[in-house]
């Protein structure tokens, strides 16, 4: 009974403050003390999807982007994650905390040094710079997923099969790859919106050239129309939402085939 | 399950491709030509075809719908030059081109910036700006007046033609005239107002460009003018003089906004606290953008503006040329095309913009000069000649940094 | 236990090489900066940016306003998102949406979100005046831009209560009920089961994201600059106005500053690595018992 209440308060904490935000989406004006818009309009959806903005342009570089950001943070954080998790090895706790840093040290202290760095290297204003930008951030995110999961899982079903006569390579397949799924695709989901949501970094290496939809975000947010930063706010947090819900359909399908989900949310 | 994750993978990896495949397209390079010597009838012909990427603030729509719609259209139609307006904030794209100058690189990626004040400074310092170019604009030699202070002079820094003006601003002072019948005039009746008005009024806290410029005029008001202040820095003299504004500023904090323990940290959240009526006045540099607002629905239709008697600050907006654009011809094309009386008179129409023109009306064609006057102005925008008759200098920027630091000791560590 | 000490290697290899190159050698590249190198009409490197950083009147109002906001909502975020993840347990598919949602929202906006709510003309205050209970927005307390920090705190609970819960659900599963049905059969009172089976099983992701969120808390500008005070700033915000300052001999204080953030996220870090450890040896004695 107590946890039914609790979990409608915690229902009502996390969606009310979103409340004011729909409504100031279509509402050029709320003066004080109005307790809902005098009237509503959609003259912030207009101007957002008028191309002067670039917001649908922006929405798909960032999509792309994040994708990109993803599908190489599985490929590298992969067999990284496996290694930290299962395996022990001189050097284990300084890669542990190396994989940690990104996700403590503020932005500022090393966002400058990457620009001068990628300057030298010709890697600014392009995609790929803000591409292998990304990396840092969300690597540490995919690791950490798959390492939790891979320390979970052992290696014991694994030399189970080794026994049984597969290769290294088809014990792995056969047997690990299919129960990390969930961790993979947790990982995919935290590592897609940390690409998704990088302001500072791509604006220092993407330079103004690459357009993601919070380098184009964060002027309406800092400027002095609600409703336009309403709006867009909502553009935003739609799309990491779509991808969450596609992530979540996958996981679905995962969790399902599988009789031992690791991440069962 | 493989299957699907294979085929959903292999398809979001080719839609990713072909969708990242057209953002970004390649900038075309200009033809190689020396910018700093060729003619004019050279550099239009050489800019055609080309994109100019144009690095301004972006935190205004109804300045984006300007230079997106307006100002794109016509440069096409005009010169066949694509504009490609980039949001940045000033202090960001010249870190960026420090950055890019320490680094050496000399094929940049920004063509045209929006700059002036310290920000101009500071790129001189850094040796970050082409030029000087500004005096081979056409536009720039036919109607601008080359000799006035405003041309001369980006806040007491010399231009030597490395900036182009493209328009004028002015502080003013914006009130709800339905809730202030006679709104303060000077410093001294704005302290008395705030004393019988609390929690009415409250001003961006520095280093905000606008909250600074609203302490650098309580200075001139309480120290005897800003003629003394003109001179090349001088830290004993400010700092020997300026005691008697802190004391305005202290003695106000009680009967401010949140009894002056904290102020508003951006110009944008003044503004949301005078739409949501929580205070009652507001200011700013543009003296159209009161009358946008209004337009747009978002402040109240008895807003106006209001200047002191004493003056309000002015300043112009310029144009410059980064060091490594790789599109000079097209910058400088863009540059003299906002000069244009054509240009100009757009941007000042209300309905556009509002913003006032930085060429000279005299100058002007008698047609267009009579278009110029004809304009209507905004419902909250004061005409030029009011503004022109209490229009006061900047202070150079080191003044400013100074008195800035200057306020966060004096005034916002004295409120808490 | 395995076979070829080089495979591991070659495993973590890539993730070490991107990670070393993209990120300890620009940490470096911060690191000189902010003694002066490079830096616009500077002679070499000296302590002058490090000297004038520290002995800013502010920056010690900064540095225990940024400690306390990062502080107070860590230990929140902590207590209330296992909570959220021990309440989710066994409704997870309806309400799992709760973990979820705040991901997708980036944190200025979630700032936004507390301003919109909270602030004096925000919907609470309206719907006050509405029912009668205030007249003029001044009636209203004052939660955000307070100076204590709590309207920053709320904002950050927002996002990180979820992110707490998302961490340690795993770690609720199947393997935990076991103990918690023993625990129950023997007597046990909630709070003993909180004290003595959950909270030691569920300690490694709950600190992992403890010193995530504190590290983030602590080192962030962009809530602090909308619901903060004027003075003292947060410790980020003055490291982000002296980063923008046009007077450019500026830069190098604000390189200073943000390595005094970092070595505060690296305490933090070291203190999770400290109570893991300790947690990892009293959990690898009961793992080994279960698997016998």
């Amino acid at each position: 009974m107590a946890k039914r209440a609790a979990l409608r308060i915690a229902v009502s904490a996390f969606l009310l403050p979103l409340l004011p935000l729909v409504l100031w989406a279509f509402a050029p004006a709320w003066p004080w003390p109005r307790l809902l818009p005098a009237r509503l309009g959609m003259q912030a959806w207009q101007y957002l999807l008028s191309p002067g903005p670039g917001v649908l342009q922006a929405a798909l570089t960032s999509a792309g982007l994040a994708l990109l950001v993803t599908l190489a943070c599985v490929a590298i954080g992969l067999p990284a994650g496996l290694a930290l998790g299962r395996h022990t090895f001189p050097g284990r706790t300084a890669v542990e905390v190396l994989v940690l840093l990104p996700l403590l040290v503020p932005p500022m202290a090393w966002s400058v040094g990457v620009h001068y760095l990628f300057v030298r290297l010709g890697l600014t204003d392009s995609l790929a710079g803000v591409w292998l930008a990304h990396l840092v951030p969300a690597l540490p995110y995919m690791v950490r997923t798959v390492g939790a999961a891979a320390a979970t899982l052992g290696m014991r079903a694994e030399e189970v099969g080794r026994t049984l006569g597969a290769g290294p390579w088809q014990a792995f397949r056969l047997i690990t790859l299919p129960r990390l799924v969930p961790a993979l695709l947790a990982g995919s989901a935290l590592t897609f919106l940390v690409s998704l949501s990088q302001y500072l970094l791509t604006l220092l290496i993407g330079g103004g050239a690459v357009s993601t939809l919070p380098v184009v975000l964060m002027p309406f947010l800092t400027g002095a129309d609600r409703s336009l930063a309403a709006a867009l706010s909502l553009v935003f947090c739609g799309v990491g939402a779509l991808f969450l819900w596609l992530t979540e359909l996958l996981l679905r399908r995962a969790a399902g085939r599988d009789r031992a989900p690791w991440l069962h949310l | 399950m493989r299957n699907l994750l294979q085929s959903s993978l292999v398809t979001l990896l080719l839609l990713t491709l072909v969708l990242t495949g057209c953002a970004g397209k390649a900038h075309p390079p200009a033809p190689a030509i020396d910018p700093a010597a060729a003619d004019w009838a050279t550099i239009t012909a050489a800019a055609r075809g080309t994109t100019v990427k144009f690095y301004m603030w972006g935190g205004s729509d109804t300045i984006n719908r300007w230079v997106d719609g307006y100002v794109a259209r016509r440069m096409s139609e005009l010169y066949g030059v694509k504009v490609q307006r980039v949001p940045m904030d000033a202090p960001d794209f010249i870190n960026k081109l420090l950055t890019e100058k320490q680094a050496g690189q000399t094929a940049g990626s920004i063509d045209l910036i929006w700059v002036n004040g310290a920000n101009f400074k500071t790129a001189r310092q850094g040796d970050l700006l082409w030029g000087p170019f500004a005096g081979r604009l056409p536009n720039f030699q036919a109607y601008v007046n080359a000799a006035s202070p405003d041309v001369v002079t980006d806040f007491g820094f010399p231009v030597d033609g490395y900036e182009a003006p493209w328009g004028k601003a002015q502080f003013v002072m914006i009130y709800d005239s339905a809730r202030v019948p006679e709104p303060p005039r000077s410093f001294a009746a704005l302290a008395e107002w705030v004393r019988q008005n609390p929690g009415r009024f409250t001003y961006p806290a520095p280093p905000d460009f606008t909250g600074s410029a609203f302490t650098r005029m309580a200075l001139y008001e309480t120290t005897g003018g800003f003629a003394q202040y003109l001179t090349t820095y001088d830290e004993a003299r400010l700092t020997q003089r300026w005691q008697p504004a802190w004391d305005l500023l202290t003695g106000m904090a009680p009967h401010l906004w949140l009894q002056g323990e904290t102020y508003p940290e951006t110009l944008a959240r003044l503004h949301q606290l005078y739409a949501d009526g929580e205070v009652w006045f507001s200011m700013s540099y543009d003296p159209a953008e009161a009358s946008n607002m209004i337009l747009k629905g978002a402040w109240p239709e008895t807003t106006r503006t209001y200047l002191l008697d004493a003056g309000t600050i002015g300043n112009t907006h310029f144009t410059a040329v980064p060091f490594n654009a790789p599109n000079k011809p097209g910058a400088m094309l863009l540059a003299d095309f906002l000069l244009s009386p054509e240009a100009q008179i757009n941007k000042q129409d209300p309905h556009q913009w509002g913003d006032f023109v930085a060429i000279d009306p005299q100058k002007l064609p008698d047609a267009d000069r009579q278009k110029l006057a004809g304009l209507a102005r905004g419902p909250a925008t004061l005409s030029p000649a009011e503004l022109s008759a209490r229009r006061v200098p900047e202070l150079a920027p080191e003044y400013v940094g100074k008195l800035e630091a200057g306020w966060r000791e004096q005034v916002a560590r004295r409120a808490r | 236990m395995m076979k070829g000490r080089l495979v591991p290697w070659l495993m973590v290899g890539p993730a070490v090489l991107v990670l070393g190159a993209l990120f300890l050698v620009p940490l470096a590249l911060v690191l000189l900066q902010s003694f002066g190198y490079q830096a616009v009409g500077s002679t070499g490197l000296t302590l002058a940016p490090w000297k004038s950083a520290l002995s800013d009147p502010e920056f010690m109002g900064a540095l225990v306003l940024s400690f306390r906001v990062a502080l107070v909502s860590t230990l929140l975020a902590m207590a209330l998102g296992l909570g959220l993840a021990v309440l989710l347990e066994r409704n997870a598919g309806r309400y799992a949406f709760l973990t979820r949602l705040p991901l997708v929202v980036p944190h200025l906006v979630v700032g936004y979100l507390v301003l919109l709510l909270l602030g004096r003309t925000g919907l609470m205050a309206r719907l006050g005046h509405a029912l009668g209970l205030l007249a003029a927005p001044e009636q209203f307390p004052v939660l955000v831009n307070d100076r204590f920090g709590w309207g920053m705190i709320l904002a950050y609970l927002w996002k990180e209560v979820p992110f707490v819960a998302l961490m340690v659900y795993p770690l609720l599963g199947r393997g935990t009920a076991a103990w918690r049905d023993a625990a129950r059969t023997l007597g046990a009172t909630p709070w003993q089961a909180l004290r003595h089976v959950i909270l030691p099983l569920t300690w490694p992701a709950v600190a992992a994201a403890g010193a995530i969120i504190f590290a983030y808390s602590f080192g962030a500008f962009e809530l602090p600059l909308l619901l903060g005070r004027s003075y003292p700033r947060a410790l980020p915000v003055l490291a982000y106005q002296r980063y923008i300052d046009p007077d450019l001999g500026r830069r190098p204080e604000a390189m200073a500053i943000a390595l005094v953030l970092t070595l505060a996220a690296l305490a933090a870090a070291a203190c999770y690595l400290v109570s893991l450890a300790r947690m990892e040896r009293a959990l690898a004695s009961v793992r080994r018992d279960e698997h016998g």
